[in-house]
């Protein structure tokens, strides 16, 4: 067994709806988007997990969640890294946490300060949290942390802006800004949908290799089932906020056991031409999180639902070792 | 006679820095019905070549030489007036972001209405009738032409667009990149959507993407485009199975198949060539990891391989005559 780095129970995230000032006097029940609503998860030492699901599942609101970004309000069920509850975590350890888990986001056009160079970019960390002992240290970290996500030789960037760096690079330098904090986890939120599909690979294998050199664990967020394919090692399948199958990410992928990761095995675009191919697509979009439907939520567009699937909900339970899927039919 | 044939057309822009070639020779053709794919990396040129056929560049381009037969009617040379006419009602396009081409201030059954009555004599209140069953058509209620885009889903935004696509019961309809910023499932129903509906039109299509595996649903044959070019043609079949160019290979395998194996296809070195100073010689060879020595001198053309299928390599035959 791989020791733990993340372990996350019944992670619940509720957003309150404003409502108007009438409504508010009136007594109404408050409304509420439960984004996430009760998602229970561990990654390993190492492992990379992928978190699938279509927009607005609440796959980033749980990256979200997992790296306390939130506002705790909202915030409720239990997270632990490294064996530590986060929500009750003291200041000091919050800041050891701070360094020890960091976020790649998914449009390196915004997530880069354009008026700062990369080395400005990339050092910011090394002085919030006052980790280089002089100036020569810091930037020989900031160089090294550059070689580190390939972007060599390092001088060459670092007194660059990043509007004269291609989105490949400019994603390598949010690597690097990641790195130099020497994180034992990362939560990377769709790090290559922005990307052209040529240096995909190249930024997929960095974190491969990042990975096995440093042990670093990723929460991999991703709408694409092949990328999570290439690289997970474990998968989930999101839906409205719930977790519906978990497992191993060859056996989900390849033999999926609920009906919406089998629909959404089924549509993926592969590059073959079209014959033969059965699938069957979902009608309609995802209802909105507000008005939950009762029941399993995926009931409404399910096209194989049965009598108490509108009543009930089922639970994700173990199916084979290490499988989990919540669906009445299993 | 094809119903498009596209022959060698150049188009470029005028920037600070230079003359941007950003589609340099191209030519296709495509026939009553058929469905084509332009695929290739940003920057490629296939956007370019698209907004060309319905003289939609952006001020700062232009279409430098060439010829766009339309039903053997060359479209360069129509003055304005012609050129009004045959944009929407002969071609028409679906474009990228729904929420961008949809004018957000102004019910879309308006705006639907307003493409019908360019082109045919009718009343505010006819169009009306028609932007409703042309909303049916794409599986919205048509009680929401009185809606206004932001009430729309993403996915739904689209389907309007196509909606107006067809509004005019176009020849052909250009598809830029119509499903990129939306989920794969309801990509699939788009898509699925937009090939009934071609189907039971017969409507010739382009579809322009960056992500071949979506040509497999749509697609009959694929162009693959880079730096300005076309560097293979053909069936979709041969271009998934067998491709020749090395580009369209290295592009192949960027993309990972959910059967086949557990890990990442090496990325194609290198960038893209800047379209201001095109490398001597074949585009792709900085880049070629089967270059020879030809490939930088001499630039290889599109000759034929087959059935309808056509490669730019000098792998393949010499392309000019090496003498």
């Amino acid at each position: 067994m791989t020791p733990e780095i993340l372990r996350v129970e019944e992670l619940k995230v509720h957003y309150p709806l404003r409502s108007g000032f009438l409504q508010g006097l009136s007594g109404a029940v408050k409304k509420v988007v439960r984004a996430v609503d009760g998602v229970s998860f561990s990654i390993g030492e190492g492992e990379v997990f992928a978190l699938v699901g279509e927009s607005g599942c609440g796959k980033t609101t749980t990256g979200k969640a997992v790296l306390d970004l939130l506002e705790p309000d909202c915030v409720s069920g239990k997270i632990e890294f490294l064996g530590k509850d986060l929500l009750r975590m003291k200041t000091m350890e919050m800041k050891q946490f701070r360094r020890r888990a960091q976020m790649i986001f998914q449009d390196p056009y915004q997530s880069l300060n354009p008026r700062e160079t990369v080395y400005d970019i990339v050092s910011e960390p090394l002085a919030i949290h006052r980790l280089a002992r002089s100036k020569a240290d810091r930037r020989e970290r900031v160089a090294a942390s550059l070689e580190d996500a390939g972007l060599k030789p390092a001088l060459d960037f670092l007194e660059r802006y990043p509007y004269e760096l291609s989105g490949g690079q400019r994603q390598r330098v949010a690597i690097a800004a990641a790195l130099i904090m020497e994180p034992r986890f990362l939560v990377a939120d769709e790090p290559v949908s922005m990307l052209d599909v040529s240096v995909r690979a190249d930024i997929l294998k960095l974190m491969v290799s990042l990975r096995d050199r440093y042990r670093i664990s990723y929460l991999f967020i991703t709408h694409d089932l092949a990328l999570s394919w290439v690289l997970a090692d474990h998968a989930a399948i999101m839906y409205l906020g719930k977790i519906v199958e978990m497992g191993p990410a060859e056996a989900v992928i390849q033999k999926p056991l609920h009906p919406y990761s089998q629909a959404l095995v089924e549509v993926m675009p592969q590059p073959e031409p079209r014959a033969g191919r059965t699938r069957t697509i979902l009608r309609g979009e995802a209802p909105n999180p507000v008005q939950m439907p009762s029941g399993c939520r995926f009931h409404p567009r399910c096209p194989i639902p049965l009598p108490r699937c509108n009543e009930e909900e089922p639970a994700l339970q173990e199916l084979e070792s290490g499988r989990r899927a919540a669906c009445w039919r299993l | 006679m094809p119903l498009l044939d596209v022959q060698d057309l150049h188009a470029s822009f005028v920037i600070r820095q230079g003359t941007v070639r950003a589609v340099d020779g191209v030519s296709f053709t495509l026939e009553e019905g058929e469905s084509l794919g332009l695929v290739g990396e940003s920057g490629c040129g296939k956007t370019t070549a698209a907004l060309s056929l319905l003289r939609l560049l952006p001020p700062n381009g232009r279409i430098d030489s060439g010829k766009i037969l339309y039903q053997g009617r060359d479209v360069l040379t129509f003055n304005a007036e012609e050129v009004r006419r045959f944009r929407w009602k002969e071609i028409s396009i679906i474009f990228q972001g729904a929420m961008n081409a949809l004018n957000p201030v102004q019910r879309v059954g308006d705006q639907i209405a307003e493409a019908i009555r360019l082109h045919q004599p009718i009343s505010q209140k006819e169009a009306g009738k028609q932007a409703q069953a042309l909303l049916e058509r794409v599986e919205l209620e048509g009680r929401r032409i009185n809606d206004y885009p932001h009430e729309f889903s993403g996915g739904q935004r689209q389907r309007v667009m196509i909606a107006m696509a067809l509004a005019c019961r176009p020849r052909i309809v250009i598809g830029d990149e119509p499903t990129t910023a939306l989920d794969v499932m309801v990509q699939a129903q788009i898509f699925e959507l937009v090939e009934s509906l071609r189907k039971e039109l017969g409507m010739a299509m382009i579809l322009i993407t960056h992500d071949l595996s979506v040509l497999g649903d749509t697609c009959d044959r694929a162009a693959v485009m880079y730096a300005g070019q076309i560097v293979e043609i053909g069936p979709i079949e041969i271009l998934f199975q067998s491709p020749c160019h090395p580009y369209a290979r290295c592009l192949l395998r960027s993309f990972p198949r959910l059967q086949g194996p557990r890990s990442m296809a090496d990325s194609i070195p290198g960038t893209p060539p800047n379209l201001i100073e095109v490398p001597p010689g074949c585009r792709f060879h900085p880049r070629c990891q089967e270059v020879m020595a030809i490939c930088s001198r001499e630039q290889p053309l599109l000759l034929e391989r087959g059935p309808r299928h056509n490669v730019a390599c000098h792998l393949y035959g010499k392309g000019i005559d090496d003498a």
